[in-house]
Parts: C-alpha cells; structure tokens; sequence
C-alpha cells in the first residue's frame, strides 16, 4: 500500500504591510496619517538637536579626558600625613619614653629626628611615585614601594676611603675641588 | 552599513542621519511627549559613543541606535510615570496646549488621536513591533534584534496587533 504524500503548501513572505489576512486592510494609511504629527518638526529643530547632541558628546569627551585626580592633590595630602607622623613622634612621648625637654636626653634626639625626617622623606617620596604611576599601571607602584624598602635591607656598601679617592685624584683637580674659606 | 562607529568628526553625520528615526520612535513610544522624546534621543547617541567599542556590525547601525532608543525611553517613561502618580501638573499641561484650528486638520488630529489611542491600547509588545514595522519600516528579524524577540514572535504580535487594531479603529471610523 503506498501512499501519496501531498506537501504542504508553504505561505510566501508577507510583503511590509501586509499582514497574511485578507480582513485586515493594508496599513498604508496608518503609515501616512501616523501615530504623531511630524510636521511639528523642521529642518530647524533638527538642527537645533544635532547642536545640542554634539554640545552633550564635547562634554562628555571632556569628562572623560580629566584625569581622576590631581597629583599635586595627593602629593599635598600625602606630605600633611607625612607631616602629621612626623609630628606625633616628635610628640610629648618619643620611643625612647623620655621628654624632648629633657636636656638629658639630648643625645638620643638626633637618630629619632633622622628616623622621623626619613619615613617622611618615604612617604613623601611614595605618594609622589603613586601620584604620577596611572591606575592603568598601577603594577609599577610594586616598584616603586620595592625601592623604598630594598632601602631598608641594604647591608652599607664598602667604598674606598677617600683619601685613596683623593690620592689619586690630580692637582688640578683637586684645587677646584676645594674651596677656601 | 558601516562596521564600525568611525571617529568623532564622523559620528556628527551619523548623528544628522539617523536621529530623526531615534527621535520619532522615541516620540511615538511616550505618546508625544516632545521633552522626553529629545532627551532620549541626547541619550542615544551619548550612550552610542560611549559603547562604540561594542558595536561590531553584526546588526545594522540603524537598529543598534534603536534598540537603545526604545530602552532609554521605556526607562523614562517608568521614571515619568513614578513622578506623575506624585503629581498631576503634567496633564494640566497637556489639556493647555493649542490644538489645530482648520476642519481638515482637527479632522486630521483627530483621527490621528484614534490611531494614537488604539496604537497605545495594544499590549506593549503589539505596540512596540507595530511602530516599528510600520513607521521605521524594519523586518521581523530586526524588530525581533531591537526588542530581544525572534522574528517569527515579532510576526505573531504583528498578526494580532493589526487584527486588533482594525476592530478599533472600525468602531471609531478611523480605519
């Protein structure tokens, strides 16, 4: 027993407008009369919101290329943090316990005051670096910080003394070298 | 069909090409809401340049425009509708406004009204996938790539959208 197998007939593609059914009428006047009126809006005003659009897209470029912050913003911030912890050691309580009044403990003073001056200088120093490093590079800030403390861990470079470093400079050198008081 | 969003200079002719069709559609959507209509069509474009990087020419630059324009204006008009339940000052507005004053065109605006209203009385979808197969003049298949709908689901809505609005606008003598 065979049995003929009819194909379906495929519908064709509606053309734009129509809608498959013939009880609906086509859709041209809808198109012409339109759900507003278009003639409210000439040449002019047209013109008038491409003057606007652009003014907003300047605007916008302008944002967009103001960098996020000031580096002398954070240079500033950074050398009154620097300051205000140079300060609190020089306070009414330095590590070594004793009052900065105290004219015994004048000695000690200095190495506390050098201290103080070289973690400013770091941190002067470090918010300077990471002031000027872009946050797209922010990685290079790791060396930059590695620089700093490396500082730290530096045993003292053996040098020659200087009076072989003299010895073995010229005359002529060494008379501009000096300067006479 | 450019690929790519070309340079600044460039993307003023884009602008002068296609904000007519943002800012109709726009319009179209918010009922004729003239302000709102051109600060999304502003948006469009803002937005176009910003994300510029992610148009790759998979859809026309025309439909891409669109389909921010339709997002950007239902986002408005949800944030239009959230201040107008706070106040009622903008339908005194509109009941101000001048109307025509010739017979052909009160004749005009009103029918034009009819359209309007029985446009608007769709279910969103119907009426988004009428104003853009009859007035930007898209396929189905870039309706469906504006509104996040396959082609045949936009033809559907299409279908019933008309049939729709042919009983509607029969009852007003629009159609």
């Amino acid at each position: 027993m065979t049995a003929d197998i009819v194909p379906f007939p495929g519908r064709e593609e509606a053309p734009v407008g129509s809608t498959d059914d013939t009880d609906v009428p086509a859709t041209a006047e809808w198109q012409e009369l339109d759900t507003e009126d278009r003639a409210r809006f000439d040449e002019a005003w047209f013109a008038s919101l491409t003057h606007d659009i652009e003014g907003a897209l300047d605007a916008q470029t302008v944002v967009a290329l103001r960098p996020r912050r000031s580096p002398w913003l954070a240079l500033a911030a950074a050398a009154v943090l620097g300051l205000a912890g140079f300060v609190v050691t020089r306070g009414p309580t330095p590590r070594t316990g004793a009052s900065p009044a105290d004219p015994s403990m004048a000695e000690t003073a200095p190495p506390d005051e050098d201290d103080a001056l070289r973690a400013l200088a770091r941190e002067v120093g470090r918010a300077a670096a990471s002031s000027l490093v872009d946050d797209e590079v922010d990685g290079e800030q790791f060396a930059s910080s590695d620089w700093l403390d490396a500082e730290d861990d530096e045993t003292s470079p053996s040098y020659p003394s200087l009076l072989e470093e003299l010895d073995e400079l010229p005359d002529s050198d060494l008379s501009t070298l000096f300067v006479p008081l | 069909m450019p690929t790519t969003i070309p340079d600044r200079a460039a993307f003023t002719a884009l602008v002068q090409e296609h904000q007519r069709g943002v800012f109709f559609h726009a319009l179209r959507v918010c009922r004729g809401d003239e302000q709102l209509a051109r600060d999304v069509t502003q948006k469009t474009f803002l937005q176009a340049w910003s994300h510029r990087a992610e148009f790759r020419g998979e859809a026309a630059l025309r439909t891409w425009l669109l389909r921010i324009a339709h997002n950007l204006t239902l986002n408005e008009l949800r944030r239009a509708h959230r201040r107008r339940e706070q106040s009622d000052e903008g339908r005194e507005i509109e009941a101000a406004l001048p109307g025509p004053s010739t017979p052909d065109l009160i004749d005009e605006a009103r029918r034009r009204e009819e359209l309007r209203d029985a446009v608007h009385g769709l279910s969103p979808r119907q009426r988004d996938v009428v104003l853009l197969r009859l007035y930007q003049d898209l396929s189905f298949s870039e309706i469906g790539e504006v509104l996040g709908i396959t082609a045949n689901n936009a033809k559907v809505h299409f279908h019933h959208a008309t049939r729709t609005l042919h009983r509607q606008l029969a009852k007003g003598g629009a159609a």
